[in-house]
């Protein structure tokens, strides 16, 4: 207890260790949380523009296939503006 | 010998391979910057340097280190996948370029953040308009600079290229922040940053620094692999793999 009370003082220091290990590390963890999350969003975004093309194809085989008219943010329609 | 180089260079390719590795490449970061944090916190002297010693605070070298270290060559990484993708025009290394970019501002913003946490007690101040700090200001900007315009820009080819000509014209600054503390004289570049003298550290702070690099290295690797899987899914969100691998992933 003794020895782990003097670890977290860090001999006086402890807010300016701390402080820069603990942003570097929340940074690192919310980089990797926040990549986990997008890459779902993207899979089931992504999904449902394929199905939704597969249903216009079913419909209508003559169309263009590239009419998916959901309603897009304009982070979302970035990536596939031609 | 005939080898098709471009062969990795389809995303179509690349998609499932960046997937196999990324969760090796995150497990190798994370128990090497576990063992960093072991070494770094239980296994090397409370002090660093000799007469005029630092104290407990110098283990923000652990972090500062590897991380000003990362922001420099992430750019690097960033603005050649940039300058083969204007050369060869590949779609995929453009991809990369941007994959990249935010992997290096976080650690730019970690250097300097921890920059300023370290000043303070060995200097006296969070910040200073010191030739080395003002340098990894700017190049914390570029990397801001190099997001913002690709996302500005809604043609993504457009944006690629404009975002790529950025990148390779902020590479002027990867010497200046090299140099900003290693000049030849340094009356010339009065510089508040220490010169970097690696060979006089001692060995396992030497040793806790280095394995701090390669977690954070493989880290990026993890990142940036892992984002570039999200960019290629949307950019190739018309082509008929994709649609194959968007069954296979959601099931």
């Amino acid at each position: 207890m003794e020895a782990m009370l003097e670890f977290l003082r860090q001999g006086g220091y402890a807010f300016f260790v701390w402080g820069a290990f603990g942003v570097t590390f929340l940074l690192l963890i919310a980089e990797t949380m926040q990549l986990r999350s997008s890459q779902r969003t993207i899979l089931s975004r992504v999904g449902r523009l394929v199905r939704l093309r597969g249903s216009q194809d079913a419909a209508a085989p003559a169309a263009p296939t590239h009419t998916a008219s959901t309603p897009k943010t304009r982070a979302e329609t970035r990536g596939e503006s031609r | 010998m005939t080898m098709n180089w471009f062969k990795f260079a389809s995303p179509a390719a690349f998609y499932p391979i960046a997937g196999r590795l990324v969760p090796w490449l995150a497990g190798a970061a994370l128990i090497l910057i576990l063992f960093s944090l072991y070494w770094g916190f239980f296994e090397t002297p409370e002090r660093l340097g000799g007469s005029n010693p630092q104290k407990e605070y110098y283990r923000i070298i652990f972090i500062h280190v590897p991380s000003a270290w990362m922001s420099m060559w992430l750019y690097l990484v960033l603005a050649g996948w940039a300058a083969i993708g204007l050369v060869f025009n590949t779609r995929l290394s453009f991809m990369m370029a941007n994959a990249v970019a935010p992997t290096g501002a976080i650690f730019t913003f970690i250097a300097l953040w921890t920059g300023a946490f370290w000043g303070r007690p060995s200097w006296g101040t969070y910040w200073d308009w010191d030739p080395r700090l003002t340098s990894e200001l700017i190049l914390f900007f570029l990397y801001i600079g190099y997001i913002a315009l690709h996302s500005a820009i809604d043609d993504t080819r457009r944006a690629d290229r404009a975002a790529a000509l950025l990148a390779i014209v902020g590479l002027v600054m990867l010497p200046i922040i090299f140099w900003s503390i290693n000049c030849p004289d340094p009356n010339q570049c009065a510089a508040l940053h220490q010169r970097s003298s690696m060979s006089k550290v001692e060995s396992n702070i030497l040793l806790a620094m280095l394995t701090m690099t390669l977690g954070f290295w493989l880290y990026s690797f993890a990142t940036a692999f892992s984002r570039l899987r999200g960019i290629i899914l949307t950019r190739e969100a018309d082509s008929t793999w994709v649609r194959d691998v968007v069954a296979r992933e959601a099931a």
